[in-house]
C-alpha cells in the first residue's frame, strides 16, 4: 500500500466514523418512537407551531448576528489592511479567539450585568440601566463578539491580495475614499463575505450554550431544543428529527451561498 | 504653453530626501519622456503629478493653478500603470466607463465615450469581455482606453509597455505615439528602456538620483550628450580619456583631432564620447591604428572590439564583415566628436 493510498484511506475512515455514521444514526433515531417502531410522527411534531416558531426565531437571530458582524467587520476589516503593520492589527483582533469560548461568555456576564461596567456608564450619563441579560440584546452582542473573527479571516486574506494598484487606479479615476470602498474592495470581497457569512450564519442557528448562560434560555434557538430533547426530556427521537432539519437548512443555506459567489473566476484573476 | 510645472519639489520616503528642489515642465500637446535607470525618481515624479506622493515642499502648477492639495481624485491627470491594474470584477466596458460613472454621466453618454475610447484604441467589439480573457497588450489598451476617457490634460504612462514581449512592444509605441498625436495631449511616458524613448518622444528628460542630466529631443540627446552618465546611459558609447589642447582642438589615443567644441579652456583635461557606429574605416585621414580582437555578427551590423597601440578598448560598429585579428585604420569625423567634461 503506497503512503498517499494509506492517508486517503486515513480520510475516508475518519469521515465514516466521524461524520457518516453518527449522521446515519440520528437520521435513523429520527424515524422511531421511543418503543423502537417505524413513524414520522416526530417530524410532524418538529413543524407544529411551537418548533416551527422556534426554527423561525433562530433563523431571524443568526440572520440579526450575521449582518450585525458582516457591517461591523467588513469595514474594520478594510481600515486594518489600510495600516502599514495590518498582520500586527489583525493579530491584535484575534487574540481573543485564544481565549476559551467559556470565559469570554463569563466576562460578558459581568460586563453587560445591571451593574456592568457599561450600566455604570449609561448610568453615570443619567440614563435608565439596560437590561442586556436575560435579553435577546445581550445574546446578540455577545454571539456577535464571538463569530466576529470568523468574519475578519477570510476577508483580511482577500483584502490584502487586491493589488495596490488597482486601488491607486479607481483614485485615480475619481473615486473618493468611500467609493473605493463600495465600487472597488467589497465587489472584490464577494467570496470572501460568502464565507465568513456562512462561518457566522451555520453555527449561530445552533447556539445553545451562550443563549443559556446570557439569557437562561429566554431566547431559545434549535441548538437549545435539541439539547433539552436530548439531557432534560429524554426524548432522543425528536431531538434527532430536529437535528436533521438543522442540518437541512444549513445545506440549503450552504448551496444558496456558494452557489452565488463563483470560486473559479475570482482565484483565476489574481493566479494570473 | 506649459501645462503643468513642477516647482522646488522635495519628496521624502522614511526620513530620505529622494527629490530635492526638482523643477520640470511639460508643453501642450507633447509627448515627454522621462528616462532613467530604476530608482533614479522618475516613478515618484510621475506619482507627484499623479498626487499619489504627496511632496514636503514645492508647487505642482497644472493650467496656472497649483494643485498640490488637491488629491489624486480630483487632479484632471489620468495614470495608466505598469501592471494594467484593470478592475477584474468588471468587464472591459465597465472599465472604461468605470471613473465616468463616478462622474454620474448619463448612461447614454457614457456608452458613446466607452465605445468611441475602445475604437480608438482599436478594442471595438470587445465590451462585454472580462479582462481575465484578454492577451497582455489587450489589458493595456483597456487600461489605455479607461484612462483616456477621463478627457485628462495630462495623461501619466508609467512603464506601460514594458510587462510585453518585443514585437507587441513595437505596435503599441507606434499605437500610443499615434494616440497622442491625434488627441493632442500631453503624454508623460515613464521608462528605462532608451529605444522606447527615442522613439516615441518629442522632447526627453535624462533623470538619475532624483536629478536631471540631460533634457532635450531625441536626437540631440543621442547625438550630444553632456556627460558622461547620459552618453553611458543612452546607446552604446567609447567614452576616452582626452586633452581640449584649444577650441576646437583635442588629444586622444596619442592623436590630435579637430572638434567642433569650445569653451573648455586650453590644455585641460576632458572625454571625448564617439558612438560605435561613427568610426569610419580604412581611410587616410587622421588615421587610428587598431587590432580587431572581437568581431560579431549583430544582424544588422558587425560589433567590433578593438585594441589601440596605446592598450585602450573600442567599439566599433560597421556593416562591412571584418575577420578577428585584422589590423585596420580608423577615421572620424570632426562633427562625430563630442568633448565632454571630465566629471572626476
Amino acid at each position: 500500500m503506497t503512503a498517499n493510498k494509506r492517508v486517503y484511506n486515513l480520510f475516508i475512515t475518519w469521515i465514516i466514523v466521524f461524520s457518516i455514521i453518527p449522521f446515519v444514526l440520528i437520521l435513523i433515531l429520527s424515524f422511531f418512537d421511543g418503543h423502537g417502531r417505524f413513524t414520522v410522527d416526530n417530524y410532524i411534531k418538529v413543524f407544529d407551531p411551537l418548533y416551527l416558531k422556534l426554527i423561525l426565531s433562530s433563523v431571524v437571530n443568526a440572520t440579526i448576528i450575521t449582518v450585525a458582524c458582516s457591517v461591523l467587520i467588513i469595514p474594520l476589516t478594510y481600515l486594518i489592511t489600510l495600516q502599514r503593520k495590518s498582520s500586527l492589527w489583525l493579530t491584535l483582533f484575534l487574540i481573543p479567539t485564544w481565549v476559551n469560548l467559556l470565559l469570554k461568555v463569563y466576562a460578558f456576564l459581568g460586563i453587560l450585568g445591571s451593574d456592568g461596567i457599561i450600566n455604570q456608564i449609561i448610568t453615570s450619563f443619567g440614563g435608565q440601566p439596560v437590561d442586556f441579560l436575560f435579553d435577546i440584546k445581550g445574546f446578540i452582542i455577545v454571539t456577535v463578539y464571538i463569530y466576529m473573527p470568523f468574519m475578519m479571516l477570510p476577508l483580511y486574506n482577500t483584502i490584502i491580495k487586491i493589488p495596490k494598484n488597482v486601488i491607486k487606479a479607481a483614485k485615480d479615476l475619481g473615486a473618493s475614499e468611500t467609493q473605493v470602498f463600495f465600487k472597488v474592495v467589497l465587489p472584490l470581497c464577494k467570496n470572501a463575505i460568502a464565507s465568513g457569512v456562512t462561518l457566522v450564519f451555520i453555527p449561530s442557528l445552533s447556539i445553545f450554550m451562550i443563549s443559556r448562560l446570557v439569557t437562561g434560555n429566554k431566547v431559545m434557538t434549535l441548538g437549545t431544543a435539541i439539547e433539552q430533547q436530548f439531557l432534560v426530556t429524554g426524548d432522543w427521537n425528536l431531538g434527532s428529527a430536529i437535528a436533521i432539519v438543522l442540518i437541512a437548512i444549513m445545506l440549503i443555506f450552504n448551496f444558496v451561498v456558494q452557489g452565488s459567489s463563483n470560486w473559479q473566476i475570482r482565484r483565476r484573476e489574481y493566479e494570473k | 504653453m506649459k501645462v503643468i510645472e513642477l516647482k522646488n519639489i522635495d519628496v521624502r520616503f522614511d526620513d530620505e530626501l529622494i527629490i530635492k528642489d526638482f523643477n520640470i515642465s511639460f508643453d501642450q500637446g507633447k509627448f515627454y519622456t522621462l528616462l532613467g535607470p530604476s530608482g533614479c525618481g522618475k516613478t515618484t515624479i510621475l506619482n507627484t503629478i499623479a498626487g499619489f506622493v504627496t511632496p514636503e515642499k514645492g508647487e505642482i502648477i497644472l493650467h496656472n493653478e497649483n494643485v498640490i492639495d488637491l488629491p489624486a481624485s480630483e487632479r484632471r491627470v489620468n495614470t495608466v500603470f505598469q501592471d494594467y491594474s484593470l478592475f477584474p470584477h468588471l468587464n472591459v466596458a465597465e472599465n472604461v466607463g468605470f471613473g465616468l460613472r463616478l462622474k454620474n454621466m448619463e448612461a447614454k453618454s457614457i456608452d458613446n465615450k466607452v465605445k468611441e475610447m475602445l475604437s480608438l484604441v482599436e478594442l471595438s467589439g470587445f465590451d462585454k469581455k472580462r479582462v481575465d480573457e484578454l492577451s497582455g497588450g489587450q489589458k493595456q489598451r483597456v487600461a489605455i482606453a479607461r484612462a483616456l476617457a477621463m478627457d485628462p490634460e495630462v495623461l501619466l504612462l508609467d512603464e506601460p509597455l514594458s510587462a510585453l514581449d518585443y514585437k507587441l512592444r513595437q505596435s503599441m509605441q507606434y499605437m500610443l505615439k499615434q494616440i497622442q498625436q491625434e488627441l493632442n495631449i500631453t503624454f508623460i511616458f515613464v521608462t528605462h528602456d532608451q529605444e522606447e524613448a527615442l522613439v516615441l518622444s518629442d522632447f526627453i528628460y535624462v533623470l538619475k538620483d532624483g536629478e536631471i542630466m540631460q533634457a532635450g529631443i531625441a536626437k540631440d540627446i543621442y547625438d550630444e550628450p553632456e556627460n558622461e552618465f547620459v552618453a553611458n546611459f543612452i546607446g552604446q558609447s567609447n567614452i576616452i580619456d582626452a586633452i581640449m589642447l584649444d577650441d576646437y582642438k583635442v588629444e586622444f589615443l596619442n592623436h590630435r583631432f579637430d572638434c567642433v567644441d569650445s569653451g573648455f579652456g586650453s590644455n585641460t583635461r576632458a572625454k571625448v564620447v564617439i558612438r560605435p557606429e561613427d568610426f569610419k574605416i580604412n581611410r587616410d585621414d587622421q588615421q587610428l591604428q587598431v587590432t580587431v580582437v572581437s568581431s560579431l555578427f549583430k544582424g544588422q551590423q558587425f560589433e567590433l572590439i578593438c585594441d589601440t597601440i596605446s592598450g585602450e578598448q573600442l567599439l566599433v560598429h560597421t556593416t562591412i564583415q571584418i575577420e578577428e585579428g585584422a589590423e585596420i585604420s580608423l577615421s572620424l569625423d570632426a562633427a562625430d566628436i563630442h568633448v565632454i567634461n571630465d566629471s572626476e
